[in-house]
């Protein structure tokens, strides 16, 4: 989660898994936004200098896979907390109470959305419609969703991560 | 009231559905079997088009049609793509699908796959579905172990390969054309049209296109016939359609039903009435992108015609149900900080109005609106409708025009009052209902 990109480019099974994204679709292009999210995922962002590897590696330029970084709103330029607090802010989780759980989770953390907890361990954001509007208020943290919220259960739920 | 017709989710709730070997006890690739052994590729295409499927992702465009759009010859490379990008707010139905019966939805590609003789297919899926993605490749893992993909599937002389991708957090790569500059690793921005996806699609190549819930539709036309496909729903959207209900009802969830049923029994029969026993004051009935109907509104059947006699459309099939504790003016400025932060910015009419719809809407909330504002709304709405390169600023324009339309005496209130209608103060909440 928050590997330095240098050690993390030289990591043998690293490069393994980037050659097998690469040789993943008819054109080795389309494995960018894979590549990316693995970047991501290992090191919390997708900086300059994996975006300037990627490029080389795909034979894209890198003035486009900054323009990608930039566009997609689940990457980042500059390293984020270690669990990226993702809370739903469309319609049908309002209508469920998804407001009352946001200013829960500020005061809780003592951040606002696009925040990041001193300690680094927490950033804020909201984020738009998950689809799973039936079972709101939804959030995730990193890759695991969370539905049906209440603002003791977002407690309960820090409360078991490290 | 009628009960509901499970052919679609007739695997949803069961165990093990996403294995292989528990699906096809279940007569899952049944329907591929007999379509790549006793049909040719043409019957299969005839008779999709004679079940008259139309396709699920919001705009209902006849599916069969689309695939006869596709050039033929062996000298060509098409791509299919499964849209599974779902974002639109209130729609729920193939996250559903695909983290519960991923091999339907296979089957019914590999089937189109057939029938149009294409190279493979690309899923695209949501960034935020980390979870379908694992099930969908391991489902794809599967059906190349069983030879229902790769070469020369089932001897049938196709070579047909499944891929998927996943997205990063864009609405509009729902859109056909942005998702196709996604898959080749581009920022996700429209396309003009035409070229249309079946001339120049992924790569360059003639590509079809469908939502997922479309593809799972597939076996089951093949399975049992065109004709038994008409029986099912109404002339313009034969078959069943996957409803989800959310917002203020007692029992929200997926609904799998004929597009004959009532709005109203939808509401008030299968999601069990209104939360908080209030009265229902709106509901908007495929998806935040359609236009929002009044309580008085429901008594319409949720096909084209049915929801196009009261001005709206079915759209994506997600029903977001509002009782008398919403402020209008709050959920439209919700609607139009979605759709402003989700624009990709390449049309101006699109980039700047949904910024101003959202500032618009945002101040007249906040009891910071004049005289005139409501009218500045429907104006600008105006201009926006059919002048961008895709839909979505149609998508922004329609909601907020209607919500104007149908609620005009509470924007009023709020601009004159400075302040919510007194019963919309404190909305009813999950929490508090």
């Amino acid at each position: 989660m928050s590997r330095d990109i240098r050690e993390l480019l030289a990591d043998k099974e690293f490069q393994r898994k980037m050659e097998k994204l690469a040789g993943l679709y008819p054109e080795e292009r389309s494995a960018l936004l894979a590549a990316l999210h693995l970047c991501e995922s290992e090191t919390g962002c997708c900086g300059e200098e994996f975006q300037e590897y990627i490029a080389g590696k795909l034979g894209i330029p890198r003035a486009s896979v900054k323009g990608v970084v930039t566009f997609y709103e689940m990457f980042h330029e500059k390293p984020r907390g270690k669990y990226l607090v993702q809370v739903c802010r469309t319609l049908p989780c309002m209508l469920a109470g998804a407001e009352i759980l946001l200013d829960h989770i500020c005061g809780k953390l003592g951040i606002r959305p696009g925040g990041t907890t001193k300690d680094g361990k927490f950033t804020l954001v909201t984020v738009e419609c998950l689809a799973c509007c039936d079972r709101g208020p939804s959030l995730m943290i990193n890759d695991t969703l969370y539905t049906g919220i209440t603002p003791e259960g977002f407690d309960k739920v820090i409360k078991e991560l490290d | 009231m009628a009960g509901e017709l499970k052919v679609l989710t007739a695997n949803l709730g069961m165990k093990g559905t996403t294995e292989i070997d528990a699906v096809m006890r279940r007569g899952a690739y049944e329907a591929l079997i007999k379509a790549m052994t006793r049909m040719t590729p043409d019957q299969v295409l005839g008779e999709v088009k004679a079940a008259n499927l139309k396709g699920r992702g919001g705009a209902g465009f006849p599916a069969g049609l689309k695939w006869s759009f596709l050039p033929k010859g062996k000298d060509k490379t098409r791509y299919l793509v499964c849209n599974a990008d779902e974002s639109e707010p209130g729609t729920f139905k193939d996250r559903l699908l695909i983290e519960n019966d991923p091999h339907k939805v296979l089957e019914g590609i590999i089937i189109a796959g057939y029938a149009t003789q294409s190279a493979g297919c690309f899923i695209y899926i949501r960034g935020e579905m980390p979870q379908g993605a694992r099930v969908l490749q391991r489902a794809v893992n599967q059906a190349y172990d069983r030879h229902f993909l790769g070469k020369n599937i089932l001897g049938s002389g196709l070579d047909f390969d499944i891929w998927v991708a996943r997205g990063a957090g864009a609405y509009i790569c729902g859109e056909e054309t942005a998702l196709m500059n996604s898959l080749e690793g581009k920022r996700g921005e429209p396309r003009i049209k035409p070229p249309f996806p079946a001339g120049y699609g992924v790569y360059g190549k003639p590509s079809n296109i469908n939502n997922v819930e479309t593809y799972a539709n597939v076996p089951a036309i093949i399975e049992k016939g065109a004709d038994w496909y008409n029986s099912i729903g109404s002339a313009d959207t034969p078959g069943t359609r996957l409803f989800g209900v959310c917002g203020h009802v007692k029992n929200p969830g997926l609904f799998e039903l004929p597009s004959t049923v009532t709005l109203r029994e939808l509401i008030y029969g299968h999601a069990g009435g209104i939360l908080g026993d209030r009265k229902l004051k709106a509901v908007i009935p495929g998806g935040s992108s359609v236009p929002v109907l009044r309580a008085d509104q429901i008594d319409v059947t949720m096909d084209s015609a049915g929801l196009k006699a009261v001005g709206s459309m079915p759209g994506s099939g997600g029903v977001i149900v509002m009782n008398d504790s919403v402020c209008m003016v709050r959920a439209l400025h919700n609607l139009m900080r979605f759709y402003a932060h989700e624009s990709c910015g390449q049309c101006t009419p699109c980039r700047e109005g949904t910024h101003w719809l959202e500032l618009l809407s945002g101040a007249i909330e906040r009891g910071e609106g004049r005289e005139g504002d409501a009218d500045k709304i429907l104006s600008l709405s105006k201009n926006i409708m059919g002048r961008t390169i895709c839909p979505l600023g149609d998508a922004a324009a329609m909601p907020a025009e209607s919500f104007v339309r149908q609620f005009r005496e509470e924007f009023e209130f709020h601009i004159r009052e400075k302040r919510c209608l007194p019963e919309t103060m404190r909305m009813t909440t999950i929490y508090s209902a």
